[in-house]
């Protein structure tokens, strides 16, 4: 069963049924188009020629916002923050008046007390708004010197009143969110997050074979982007719907149970061109 | 085996709804107890098996219910049962 991302709204927690909304990484309206096409709920904005997880211009996060109605959600990424929290907060600021659905805020080489104080100014700056503010670090971050443990991040939701939280990578070299944690401490992430009352979310080079593994971790959103590309390939690549479709159906398969993500291998990692 | 002290059927509740629900039947039972959750989707039967696993208790059948969709979970209460809140 699938709920219509907007009953999902409703809840702060995020999941209140028994679903999984599907995210997909967009540098621009033809590939938010073709996200949606092919059944995304979510559209996470963003711009790979800044630092392959980089905010997008304005214009764009306007220009996709304004394409779909509400109910589809239209995420904004700040990417790696700088370690300055009035200048994060006016961006978050700015995905708020853009009336993004959400906006994540990432950390790497930020001290734990830097980072929960740019997420409570990033909090300040989203008071009145209806855009939900999403504590974000990437698994990887232990290869970076001074990298935050990306398991702070339910901490960091919890200090600092975050609507989510979201764990991704950086690292982009093949290696994907399962080579930095393992099923067992996502699961645990998620759970606790869930418990706090956060929505929860999984992205990071993730695909196919991985469903089973994240069906069984269970979080709110599972983001994509690779997977989801023409030849894979989530640089040079643009999103195609069918290879969406082709990720969703694949979902939906676990969600319903057709295949049984504790006794069943997934597929082969057949990429949709 | 011994009999099943306590049946939960959650398949129109959410997973915040039969845990709590499960939280709530399994306070007074001993250790060792069996007790199964009916639930209705796949998320649902994820959430218990993640609740089951930080509570201690062991999942001893997982099957796809026969009419009406849907999985059955028999569990046997743990030893060392956290009654922290769901959802707090």
């Amino acid at each position: 069963m699938r709920l219509e991302p907007a009953q999902l709204l409703e809840g702060e927690g995020g999941q209140e049924r028994g679903t999984m909304m599907l995210m997909v990484s967009v540098q621009d309206l033809k590939e938010a188009r073709e996200s949606v096409a092919g059944g995304a709920d979510i559209v996470d904005v963003k711009n790979l020629q800044e630092a392959l997880v980089g905010s997008n211009f304005p214009p764009v996060v306007r220009e996709v916002r304004r394409a779909f109605p509400k109910r589809i959600h239209v995420s904004v990424t700040l990417g790696v923050a700088p370690n300055q929290p009035g200048t994060v907060a006016m961006a978050v600021y700015g995905a708020a008046a853009l009336e993004a659905t959400s906006v994540k805020v990432g950390f790497v080489q930020t001290h734990y007390a830097t980072a929960l104080d740019i997420l409570k100014e990033s909090r300040r700056a989203l008071e009145g708004s209806q855009t939900k503010l999403i504590a974000a670090t990437f698994a990887d971050a232990p290869l970076f010197p001074g990298g935050i443990d990306p398991k702070l991040v339910v901490r960091l939701g919890k200090e600092s009143r975050s609507d989510g939280i979201l764990i991704d990578t950086l690292t982009k070299d093949g290696r994907n969110l399962f080579d930095f944690l393992d099923e067992a401490t996502l699961r645990s992430l998620v759970t606790e997050g869930k418990e706090a009352g956060m929505s929860t979310a999984l992205s990071g080079h993730l695909r196919i074979p991985n469903l089973n593994a994240l069906v069984r971790i269970n979080p709110d959103i599972v983001g994509v982007r690779g997977a989801v590309c023409a030849n894979g390939d989530r640089e040079k690549g643009a999103v195609a719907a069918s290879a969406v479709a082709r990720l969703r159906t694949e979902l939906d398969a676990r969600l319903t149970g057709r295949v049984d993500v504790y006794s069943e291998p997934g597929p082969p990692d057949v990429l949709v061109a | 085996m011994p009999p099943v002290a306590l049946t939960i059927d959650g398949t129109d509740r959410t997973c915040k709804g039969v845990i709590a629900k499960l939280e709530t039947g399994l306070h007074d039972l001993p250790v060792g107890s069996l007790f199964m959750a009916i639930v209705g989707d796949v998320p649902t039967r994820v959430d218990v098996r993640a609740w089951a696993d930080r509570r201690g208790h062991r999942v001893l059948e997982d099957r796809t219910r026969d009419r009406g969709g849907g999985f059955e979970l028999l569990l046997a209460k743990g030893p060392s049962m956290d009654h922290g809140e769901i959802g707090s």
